[in-house]
């Protein structure tokens, strides 16, 4: 009698565990450094909050703008986080677009590498964007650059009429 | 043929001939000159102590030293630079001077017109006198500070404060004062 | 006696070997801790860079990053997170993860390693191994008024500067002026074009 029951369970079981996440909600934070003076590299954080309607949310890979492929870190649960770093000097402002995989997705990609097909043909899980508004690199001009060009520009005056009265 | 005036051997007009050609200046000329000098050479003082972050206390004494050094030849720059400019101010002034004082005393009779020539004389040393010194303070003070800001924040950025301080003063007001004995 | 002995060691030798060979063939990470800043400054941010590489072959499961080197009397992290998991690390392949931290005070601090824990495979019997990141080693935090004198733009000294300075260049120059314009004004009568 237990046995009618077992298979259905069992299944139920399997079923539950083994589906994977869908129509997860996601919600992104990130954060740029903004400050380019005390630094030698620009770092880019996004922190993601996935939640799932139905099913169980397997590891996840991100894939960066540069093509690099990287695991997610788990912070919390249902929170992950996606960092990396870029040269202050080429760190351009604007969006940074990240391609995030699941387990399936990870194993598709790493299929069309193996068959140097482009990365961009497999379908990602979800995507998110992390925003970069530009870091401070100084004052735009340096006071002493203004002071310099005015003292040579009287200094030039001063010479010219100089030459005019002993001419 | 000159007459000897009661105090010596010239007549005013010598007097006056020897003065153009002396490099000696009279003491108001002298303490308008040190007072300027020193005043230029006092204020950046300013900038190395908010900017190149000077210590006033500890430097006083290299302060006070240097100061004094390019008073010195600061003054000797606005000197030379006066007696250079003096002469050409004056050939340009000549005329004008001329028919400025003839219209103002044209109206005097009693007046010889020897005196007048002294006069006329008299009033174009002074205006060569004046336009010559304020001149040569406006030229030396702008090159002063012209050396001055692109030697400790250009050339001379990366040696000590003090170091900077020393050279930057040293090398603008020297180099006036060498350049002002030279140019013809 | 001898024989035993002999197989004895070649037991033992077997053993070792089994051992090394599921250490070769399990995963091995190396992190490097590194601070991307030029200068420490308070209150403004200091970037802290783990670069997590896996030399061994096969894959690092349930990867454990713990940095407990900022203490949250004097740090406030204000990106990423400084306790991690990976679930998953492929073999023979290396990432980076960053946080962002300020400090609260001033003073020299002892930047120390990170700690990770890992399993070196996907067996659910391999062993547990624990690693620390290098260390970054001490590192002076500037005060922010200090850093703030050295690199601010200085206009408003320079301003200052420029007020001082005018009436040695103004005044002479309009006196010189002045007397010039006058006398030439007296020329002009005569001359004809």
């Amino acid at each position: 009698m237990s046995k009618i029951f077992v298979l259905p369970v069992l299944l139920t079981f399997l079923v539950g565990f083994g589906s994977a996440c869908s129509n997860p909600q996601v919600t992104s934070k990130s954060f740029t450094t903004k400050d380019a003076t005390i630094v030698s590299h620009i770092g880019f954080i996004s922190e993601i909050t996935v939640k799932c309607t139905t099913g169980v949310l397997s590891s996840l890979y991100a894939e960066l703008e540069d093509g690099s492929i990287i695991p997610v870190a788990v912070v919390a649960p249902e929170t992950f986080q996606v960092s990396w770093i870029e040269e202050s000097k080429s760190a351009r402002s604007g969006q940074r677009l990240i391609r995030i995989f699941d387990e399936e997705g990870y194993t598709a990609l790493r299929k069309a590498i193996r068959n140097n097909e482009p990365t961009g043909s497999v379908p990602e899980f979800f995507s998110v964007y992390v925003h970069h508004s530009g870091a401070y690199n100084g004052p735009w001009v340096k006071s002493e650059f203004i002071a310099v060009v005015l003292s040579i520009l009287v200094s030039q005056f001063a010479l010219t009429t100089k030459s005019k009265i002993v001419s | 043929m000159s007459k000897s005036s009661s105090k010596g051997g010239f007549t005013k007009e010598e007097e006056l001939l020897l003065q153009d050609f002396s490099r000696n200046v009279s003491t108001k000329s002298s303490a308008l000159f040190y007072g300027n000098a020193f005043i230029v050479s006092a204020v950046p003082i300013w900038l190395f102590w908010r900017i190149h972050m000077m210590d006033i206390y500890s430097s006083l004494i290299l302060f006070i030293g240097v100061t004094a050094a390019s008073t010195y030849l600061l003054a000797m720059a606005y000197r030379n630079t006066k007696f250079t400019l003096k002469h050409k101010i004056a050939i340009k002034r000549e005329e004008a001077v001329t028919r400025d004082l003839l219209k103002k005393l044209s109206d005097d009779k009693k007046m010889s017109k020897k005196e007048k020539d002294e006069r006329i004389l008299w009033q174009k040393n002074e205006v060569a006198d004046f336009e010559a010194t304020t001149y040569s303070i406006f030229h030396n003070n702008a090159l002063f500070l012209t050396i001055v800001i692109l030697a400790s924040f250009y050339f001379l950025r990366s040696l000590t404060p003090a170091v900077n301080y020393t050279l930057s003063i040293g090398t603008a007001s020297g180099l006036l004062a060498l350049l002002s004995t030279g140019s013809n | 006696m001898i024989k035993k002995i002999v197989i004895l060691l070649l037991a033992t030798l077997a053993y070792c070997a089994e051992e090394k060979q599921e250490e070769n063939l399990g995963a091995r990470l190396l992190v490097s801790k590194q601070i991307l800043n030029r200068y420490l400054v308070e209150t403004k941010d200091i970037e802290v860079k783990y670069s997590i590489h896996n030399i061994g072959k096969a894959p690092a499961v349930n990867v454990q990053l713990v940095d407990n080197g900022f203490n949250t009397e004097a740090f406030e992290i204000v990106g990423g997170h400084l306790n991690t998991r990976f679930q998953r690390i492929p073999p023979e392949s290396n990432f980076t993860h960053v946080v962002v931290v300020r400090p609260k005070r001033y003073g020299y601090f002892n930047f120390t390693s990170a700690e990770v824990t890992y399993r070196s495979s996907d067996d659910i019997n391999a062993k547990v191994q624990v690693s620390y990141s290098s260390e970054p080693g001490e590192g002076g935090i500037v005060a922010f008024r200090d850093y703030d004198k050295k690199f601010s733009a200085h206009y408003w000294d320079w301003l200052a500067f420029a007020l001082m300075t005018s009436p040695s260049l103004v005044i002479p120059l309009a006196l010189w002026f002045n007397s010039k314009n006058t006398y030439e004004k007296l020329n002009k009568p005569t001359k004809k074009h």
